[in-house]
């Protein structure tokens, strides 16, 4: 599970961010293995310069991986016969994967080739057997994220591919089944708050007036609506679940249509 | 009857293959997961699209299913999703 808060800062307000508990600043990010002893630390920040209530979700992280995104504002995208475009630009992080990987060495594998090979043909034979597939069967991109789980994350032990811990995982994972923990829920404030209050900024012109715990299974990726019936589509319950939401008062879980074995 | 879809996939969060993350990184994904040499042996997951009849919304029915020969099957970068379709 990968939670993101992406938030546009100025420059001042960066590199407070980069210095960690310890007054170390760290120009590129601020890796895991540093993150953990000041996860209250970035909180704080967090919450000081938020203007939403996305601030609360690095309490759902238990080691927050904190990078800097930087906007790359170029006059000439297009130099020789290499360009610049879209993605090609994106900054890779830790929790990315093989495919995301995979396209950025293809791309500099292409970019060696162009600057060695003249015809476009030769050009695309020599980046396609070199750069997708090397002898043993792995893809640079394979070596890319290799490096970068290295680099970022000595000695934390296993990790999903999906960039968090395997322990962090199953933690998580465990929350997410808990009734009642909803991170959905969350953007209509915690359930101290009452209806209409000002305890979160998105719940502005919003107001709550029902709640479910979707039969027990509160984790959700899509969600659709037809005829008074929400379908719910699961990630860790595995299949999905219809929700009566014809009063929307009363939200009822009344089936759950479970995925096949491993699916 | 009102037909609604859902897509299948490999559930890649357990996979045992990839408790450690970089086993993810390792090797072909599709000789890792065995779509790349599957040969005869019947797959332990299902990929693919699911069609089911939603004409009583409380209790949807499975009318049909298009096997992918893939990991997983996605709409626009949406795994496991589900959503109504147009009447057929």
């Amino acid at each position: 599970m990968e939670l993101g808060l992406y938030r546009a800062v100025d420059r001042a307000a960066l590199d407070d961010l980069l210095v960690d508990e310890g007054g170390v600043y760290h120009a590129v990010s601020i890796p895991r293995r540093k993150s953990e002893p000041m996860s209250s630390h970035v909180l704080r920040k967090t919450r000081e310069s938020s203007c939403s209530a996305d601030a609360r979700y690095p309490i759902c992280v238990a080691k927050p991986f904190f990078t800097p995104i930087y906007d790359l504002l170029v006059e000439k995208m297009v130099y020789g016969r290499v360009a610049l475009i879209g993605d090609a630009a994106a900054v890779g992080s830790t929790s990315r994967r093989h495919g995301y990987c995979q396209a950025g060495t293809d791309a500099e594998v292409l970019a060696d080739s162009l600057a060695s090979h003249r015809t476009c043909s030769k050009v695309l034979l020599v980046s396609n057997a070199s750069g997708c597939r090397s002898p043993e069967g792995r893809g640079p991109g394979a070596q890319l994220g290799e490096y970068m789980l290295d680099h970022t994350s000595p000695g934390m032990g296993p990790t999903t591919h999906t960039g968090v811990s395997s322990t962090a995982y199953r933690a998580f994972s465990s929350t997410l089944r808990r009734p009642h923990f909803f991170i959905q829920r969350r953007s209509f404030g915690t359930s101290h708050e009452k209806s209409g209050s000002s305890g979160s900024e998105l719940a502005r012109n919003m107001r709550l007036i029902g709640h479910c715990d979707q039969g027990g299974r509160p984790d959700g990726v899509q969600l659709m609506v037809h005829r008074g019936f929400a379908y719910v589509g699961h990630m860790f319950s595995k299949g999905f679940s219809v929700v009566d939401v014809r009063d929307p008062a009363r939200p009822k879980g009344v089936q759950y249509v479970p995925a096949a074995q491993n699916t | 009857m009102i037909s609604s879809w859902s897509f299948n996939a490999k559930d890649m969060f357990a996979a045992a293959e990839f408790q450690d993350e970089k086993a993810y990184y390792k090797g072909e994904l599709g000789r890792k997961v065995g779509t790349a040499n599957i040969g005869g042996r019947a797959r332990d997951w299902r990929a693919g699209l699911a069609v089911y009849d939603i004409s009583r919304g409380e209790a949807p029915r499975e009318i049909g299913f298009m096997r992918s020969k893939a990991v997983a099957s996605t709409v626009y970068g949406i795994p496991a999703g589900v959503g109504p379709m147009l009447r057929p």
